[in-house]
C-alpha cells in the first residue's frame, strides 16, 4: 500500500535565510560542561586562568568529547546552571576580553580541494576532535552518527531487519522540520561553501554512494557546486509539517523506511546530517578551528525576529535581547520550534550545541489543554504522518495500559505532535505518548 | 536564576483552531439548508417539534449536570446539534411530548449514563428516535403531504413497502427536492447533501462514510432490482432504470441525514479510512436490505445502530505504520 505524507499545514515561514546580525560578546559566558546528552566532559583549565578562543577547556575520554572555549578571556569559576533541556549541567563561567584571540591551530588544516583524498579514519578522527555534536534533537555525536551500525545487534534479528549493513547514501538535510526556526535552511545559503567541503569529507568518512543534498530554494551557488560534485538536490515543500523529520527526510529520499522504534538512519543504511553540522565540519577541515559561534533563528514574539551568530554559551537571555526583546507579556520561552521545542524555565540557561533556535511565544498566544475525553473524530488518524491511531494510543496511556499501547505500536510515535495539534478535544496527545515510552522503558 | 516566571508545559505549544464548539457550530450551520426546506414546507408545525426536540435536550443536559454535579458540558453545543437532530428525523405531525420524551431519552440513557459526550457507544439521537419508532408507533407515522398540513398520509416509503410497484408512481425530482411526506429534516434530499458535502469539504467528516453509504446504496439496490420479479414484470431493463430504484432509496426516508449527520457522528463512527468506509458500506447496504426484504419501513436508522455496534471491531483495521514495512536497501 502507497503511503501519503499526511501531517498538517503551516504557514509560518522562517526568517529571510541570508540575512544573518552579529551579535557582539555578551560580558560572560556560560559554558556548559554537557553539550551532547551523556556525554559531560571534565575541565581541563581552574580559576583565574586566561584562555584562548579554540582551546581545550573540557574533556572526556570515553566517550571522547571535547569542549572548546568561544573567545578569549579570563575563567571565572564554576556554576551549576540548567542547560536547555531543563537538566542542571555544571558550567563555566568565561569573562570575554573582547580581544576573540585565537590559539595556534594545531590540528590538520586541509585546503577546500583536497578534502576528497583524505581518508575516512582521517575524516573520523577530526571529527571527534573537533568534538562536534549532531545538531538537533537527536543530541548523539557527529561521530557515531556517520558510522555504520558495527556489531550486529541481537535485537535486530527478531525483527527481519537485515543488519549491519554499511551506509550508502547520505542526506545533508538544509531543510528544518519545525519552521519557523531555520537553522539548516540558514546554514546551507549564508555557507555553501563550507557546506560543499563539509558534505565532501562526509561522503569520504561514511563512504556512500549516493550524496543527496535536501534544501529548499536552494541558492544557485549551492545548485552548481552539488551539480559540479554529482550529488542530487532534491527539493522540498516547506508548507507541510513534519516533512523534514529525519525519517520522513529518509523516506521521501530513498523510500526506505526507519524502524524508529529501535533503529536509526543508519540502520537502513542512511546517514543523515543537518547542515549545520555540515557546514561546521566543513569550516572546522579548512580553518583548522572548532566551532564556537552559531547562527541561531530567534523568531516569534520578539521586536526583531531574524538570524544572530552568537557564540556557544551566550545566556538566551542575552539572545533575546539582541532580538529586540519580548513583544507583550512573555508567555513561554521553547528551545527549539513551536511544535516540538522543549519550554525554558530559565533564561539564564546557556546556548549549547543542540539548541535549534529560540521561538518566542507571548502570553495572549499561549494555548492550553483539556482533559476532556476523547470524541473519536479520527483527526488525529487523519494527521499522523508515520500511521498511527494516535487516539487509541494516548487512551491506553491514560488509562496506565501502557503495554496495550506498545502493542498498537506506541514507540513508532516520532512525537511530532500533528495529532495534539489538530485534536478538537485539546487533549495533550504528545505528553500522554511521552508517558507511555517512559514508563515502559523504566519498567 | 532570572527572576522571570514563564510557562512550561510538554509540546506542541501551537494547537490548531478547531474545538469540539467550532465542530459542532459548522455542523449546526451544514443542517441549516435542510431545516429551512423542512420549515418551508412544513411550517409551524415543524417548527414547533424542532424547538421542543432542541429545548428538551438542552435543559435535560443541563438538569444531568447539576444533579451529578459535573460543570455544564452546554457550552460544546453538542445538546443543540443532537437535539436538532432529533427534531429532524421526527415527522411534521408528532404530538407536542414526543419531542420532550425523546429528547430526555437521547441525553439520559443514550449520551450521560455512558459518561457524556466521548464516551457513548451508539448514536444517542437514534437510540432516542428507536425508542420512540417501539413505543409509539402511530405517533412516529404522523406524515403530512406538503400543502396539506394536519392530514396524515402514508410516506412513499411506506406506501413503497406495501407495494414495490408504487415506485413508478411518484416523481423522482419532488422526492430530491423534498415535496413528499417524510420526516421535517429529512426529506430536503438536496438540503443535506449540500451540507454534507460542506462537512466533507471542511474535513469534520471524514469523505470515506457517506462515500460508503451511497455506494452501498447503489449496490444493494441493483442487486435487490435484478433479483426482483415485480420489477422485471413491470418492464424494467437496462442498468439505466434499475439505478431509478438507488435514486428512490437515496431520497426518501433518513438516507440522505443519515449519510452526511447521523453515520458519521464522530464518537461512535471508526476513526481509520478503511474502517470509516466499510461502516458506510455496511450501512448503505443494510438499510436496501431492511427496507426490501424486512420488517421495518426504513432500515436507515436501525442499520447506524448496528454499525455503531461493530465500530470497535472495524477500529482494528489501523494504517500501515511508516518503518513497520519491508526494509529493502
Amino acid at each position: 500500500m502507497m503511503l501519503a505524507l499526511k501531517g498538517i499545514r503551516r504557514k509560518e515561514l522562517g526568517p529571510n535565510p541570508t540575512k544573518v546580525v552579529d551579535v557582539p560578546c555578551p560580558q560572560k559566558l556560560l559554558v556548559a560542561l554537557r553539550q551532547q546528552r551523556a556525554v559531560t566532559c571534565t575541565p581541563k583549565v581552574g580559576e583565574g586562568d586566561r584562555v584562548l578562543a579554540g582551546q581545550v577547556l573540557a574533556a572526556s575520554e570515553d566517550p571522547p568529547g571535547y569542549i572548546y572555549s568561544p573567545t578569549s578571556g579570563t575563567i571565572e569559576g564554576l556554576v551549576t546552571t540548567v542547560d536547555p533541556h531543563g537538566q542542571e549541567v555544571e558550567a563555566l563561567v568565561l569573562a570575554g576580553d573582547g580581544k576573540h584571540e585565537w590559539v595556534e591551530t594545531a590540528g590538520l588544516v586541509a585546503e577546500a580541494h583536497q578534502v576528497g583524498e583524505l581518508g575516512p579514519e582521517k575524516v573520523l578522527e577530526r571529527v571527534q576532535e573537533l568534538g562536534l555534536v549532531r545538531f538537533g534533537q537527536v543530541g548523539s555525536s557527529l561521530a557515531e552518527e556517520i558510522t555504520p551500525p558495527r556489531v550486529p545487534a541481537g535485537y535486530l534479528a527478531h525483527t527481519g531487519t537485515p543488519v549491519a549493513k554499511p551506509i550508502d547514501t547520505l542526506i545533508v538535510k538544509a531543510v528544518d522540520h519545525d519552521p519557523p526556526v531555520n537553522p539548516n535552511q540558514a546554514a546551507a545559503h549564508t555557507q555553501p561553501e563550507a557546506l560543499i567541503v563539509g558534505a565532501k569529507a562526509l561522503e569520504v568518512a561514511t563512504g556512500a554512494e549516493r550524496v543527496v543534498v535536501v534544501a529548499w530554494q536552494a541558492p544557485d551557488g549551492l545548485k552548481g557546486a552539488v551539480e559540479e560534485a554529482g550529488w542530487e538536490l532534491v527539493e522540498l515543500n516547506p508548507g507541510r509539517y513534519p516533512f523534514a523529520l529525519d525519517p520522513l527526510v529518509v523516506w521521501q529520499v530513498t523510500k526506505r523506511e526507519v524502524p524508529v522504534a529501535y533503529g536509526r538512519p543508519q540502520d537502513v543504511g542512511v546517514a543523515i546530517v543537518p547542515a549545520v553540522s555540515v557546514v561546521e565540519l566543513g569550516l572546522g577541515l579548512t580553518t583548522g578551528r572548532p566551532a564556537v559561534e552559531r547562527v541561531v533563528p530567534v523568531v516569534g514574539d520578539v521586536h526583531k525576529p531574524g538570524l544572530y551568530r552568537l557564540l556557544l554559551g551566550t545566556p538566551v537571555e542575552s539572545a533575546i535581547e539582541a532580538a529586540g526583546g519580548f513583544k507583550g507579556a512573555p508567555g513561554k520561552v521553547l528551545a527549539g520550534g513551536p511544535m516540538m521545542g522543549l519550554g525554558l524555565y530559565d533564561l539564564g540557561a546557556p546556548l549549547t550545541a543542540e539548541v535549534e533556535g529560540i521561538y518566542v511565544m507571548s502570553e495572549e498566544r499561549l494555548k492550553s489543554f483539556t482533559d476532556h475525553p476523547c470524541i473519536h473524530c479520527g483527526a488525529c488518524v487523519r494527521a499522523c504522518p508515520v500511521g498511527l491511531v494516535p487516539a487509541e494510543i494516548a487512551k491506553f496511556c491514560e488509562f496506565g495500559r501502557f503495554e496495550d499501547a506498545a502493542q498498537v505500536n506506541l514507540m513508532w510515535c516520532v512525537e511530532c505532535g500533528c495529532c495534539a495539534y489538530v485534536c478538537p478535544a485539546r487533549r495533550p496527545m504528545v505528553q500522554l505518548i511521552r508517558l507511555g515510552k517512559y514508563r515502559l522503558l523504566a519498567s | 536564576m532570572s527572576e522571570r516566571l514563564l510557562t512550561l508545559s510538554p509540546p506542541p505549544h501551537l494547537l490548531g483552531g478547531r474545538t469540539i464548539r467550532s465542530m459542532n457550530l459548522e455542523t449546526l450551520c451544514a443542517m441549516g439548508p435542510a431545516v429551512g426546506v423542512g420549515l418551508y414546507y412544513f411550517g409551524l408545525a415543524a417548527l414547533k417539534v424542532l424547538v421542543l426536540a432542541v429545548a428538551s435536550t438542552t435543559i435535560t443536559e443541563y438538569l444531568v449536570c447539576r444533579i451529578t454535579g459535573r460543570a455544564s458540558t452546554l457550552g460544546d453545543l453538542h445538546a443543540v446539534v443532537m437535539g436538532l437532530l432529533l427534531g429532524m428525523i421526527l415527522p411534521p405531525g408528532a404530538p407536542w411530548w414526543l419531542p420532550i420524551v425523546g429528547g430526555f431519552f437521547a441525553v439520559v440513557v443514550g449520551k450521560m449514563l455512558f459518561g457524556g459526550l466521548g464516551n457513548y457507544p451508539m448514536n444517542p439521537v437514534l437510540i432516542a428516535w428507536a425508542a420512540l419508532a417501539l413505543s409509539w408507533a402511530h405517533q412516529m407515522s404522523a406524515f403530512y403531504e406538503p400543502g396539506a398540513l394536519g392530514e396524515v398520509v402514508a410516506s412513499p416509503l411506506m406506501q413503497f413497502k406495501d407495494d414495490i410497484a408504487a415506485i413508478e408512481s411518484f416523481e423522482l425530482w419532488d422526492l430530491w427536492i423534498g415535496n413528499s411526506a417524510g420526516a421535517i429534516g429529512a426529506v430536503g434530499t438536496w438540503a443535506l447533501a449540500i451540507g454534507g458535502v460542506y462537512l466533507v469539504i471542511r474535513r469534520i467528516v471524514p469523505w470515506q462514510i457517506p462515500f460508503g453509504v451511497l455506494l452501498g446504496v447503489v449496490v444493494m439496490s441493483l442487486v435487490a432490482g435484478y433479483l426482483d420479479p415485480n420489477l422485471s414484470e413491470m418492464g424494467w431493463e437496462g442498468l439505466g432504470e434499475h439505478l431509478t430504484l438507488a435514486w428512490f432509496h437515496m431520497a426518501t426516508g433518513g438516507l440522505m441525514i443519515v449519510a452526511f449527520f447521523l453515520a458519521p457522528e464522530p464518537v461512535t463512527s471508526p476513526m481509520t479510512p478503511w474502517a470509516c468506509f466499510l461502516y458506510g458500506l455496511g450501512i448503505g447496504c443494510m438499510t436496501v436490505i431492511v427496507r426490501t426484504w424486512g420488517a421495518p419501513v426504513d432500515g436507515a436508522y436501525y442499520a447506524v445502530l448496528v454499525m455503531n455496534a461493530a465500530t470497535p471491531l472495524l477500529d482494528k483495521i489501523r494504517p500501515r505504520v511508516l518503518g513497520k514495512g519491508v526494509v529493502s536497501a
